[in-house]
């Protein structure tokens, strides 16, 4: 039972870490973020033998970001669209109301983008980390989060003079 | 505006909390399906070619026409041994032993058989059925103890055999087509199966 005692070992200990970086990947969609992790440890305990092997956390993440990937491919979700102005909140908003704007904003990035956002300054990853998550060059994750941080800070720029938060914003 | 940057980073502020036991408990179980879903579908793909090759060489050796798995000859014979927390057998396969068991199933294999529980590689395996199991495959309709039953070949190198035992339970036992048990010979070993109150369904 070696195999199952690491894999609980694991999961007890950086289960809500994951939840955590898919909330933000998923721009505060609990209910989605719930779902990729958990496919994200069904992968992860299938490979246990491969990933125990090296760095299970970055094996847990490269995956966690594919699914996410993935996910945002699936046609019902190319669906959705990116809108100008930020919703009044996001769909579904992580426990701290202070970040739904942020996470709104976030929304509004494309996956790969948000995933290096969210890596890098969420994650707090190094720029190589963040490579090896994304499966891409380091060139690629520099350039991808500069702009995601500028279209942030225009989006929220443009929040702060538009709206001002209207109370409950559930 | 550093300040978005800084607003990102508290974004990951709270995850640093031990997750719940019956949350890790969800996640191994899911983990365990799948495991035994690969192997279903996996396992015996393998042994497959392998039984083939095997049959092949014994026609070719022996100089004589191969009869199929069914030749293997193996018979059931009652089982006195210790029985394992889960499942209790009246009939095992002439040779083999109970190599092991855990909450979700047991394990008929060889003596000589080393291989992990969750590997079914020529193995009987006697389980509860998943939560999660959708419909049933079609396959050939049997009767155990009384009660209707099915017998799906999901590839060519196992069988599965679903049936209630008239409680809740509703059981799933997968033979080897390597292990040449008839069907009938596989609906009476499933006869001799009690479920015990450790026994537990997967879920996923």
């Amino acid at each position: 039972m070696k195999h199952d005692d690491e894999f609980e070992m694991f999961v007890r200990g950086r289960r809500s870490h994951l939840v955590g970086t898919a909330t933000a990947l998923t721009a505060g969609d609990t209910f989605l973020a719930e779902d990729l992790v958990q496919g994200t440890l069904v992968r992860l305990y299938l490979a246990w033998g491969r990933a125990r092997s090296g760095n299970v956390e970055a094996y847990a993440r490269r995956v966690l970001v594919n699914a996410f990937i993935d996910h945002r491919r699936r046609p019902f979700v190319r669906r959705e669209r990116a809108v100008a102005s930020l919703p009044d909140a996001a769909a579904r908003r992580s426990a701290d109301t202070d970040d739904t704007h942020l996470l709104a904003a976030l929304a509004t990035l494309p996956p790969r983008m948000r995933a290096a956002v969210v890596l890098r300054h969420v994650e707090d990853l190094s720029v190589e980390d963040a490579a090896t998550a994304l499966g891409c060059s380091t060139g690629t994750v520099k350039s991808q989060t500069a702009r995601g941080i500028a279209k942030l800070r225009d989006a929220l720029d443009n929040e702060s003079v538009s709206t001002a938060p209207k109370g409950d914003l559930s | 505006m550093s300040n978005v940057i800084d607003q990102l980073a508290g974004l990951g502020t709270d995850g640093e909390l031990p997750a719940p036991d019956d949350i890790v408990r969800g996640d191994l179980l899911r983990g365990r399906a799948a495991q035994r879903r690969r192997h279903f579908r996996r396992g015996v793909t393998g042994l497959g070619a392998t039984a083939a090759v095997a049959v092949a060489a014994v026609a070719f050796t022996a100089g004589q026409p191969s009869q199929g798995p069914a030749s293997t000859g193996l018979d059931l014979v009652a089982y006195t041994g210790t029985q394992l927390p889960g499942f209790t057998v009246g009939k095992v396969p002439e040779g083999f032993v109970l190599q092991g068991s855990n909450s979700y199933s047991l394990d008929v294999a060889r003596p000589d058989d080393k291989t992990p529980l969750d590997s079914y590689e020529g193995k009987l395996v006697v389980s509860l059925q998943s939560k999660d199991q959708g419909v049933i495959p079609d396959g050939k309709a049997v009767e155990v103890n009384g009660r209707p039953g099915t017998i799906t070949k999901v590839d060519p190198t196992a069988a599965q055999l679903y049936y209630s035992d008239g409680s809740d339970n509703k059981i799933v036992i997968q033979a080897a087509t390597k292990l040449g048990l008839t069907d009938e010979e596989l609906v009476e070993f499933a006869t001799s199966v009690t479920v015990t109150a450790k026994a537990q369904a997967g879920a996923g």
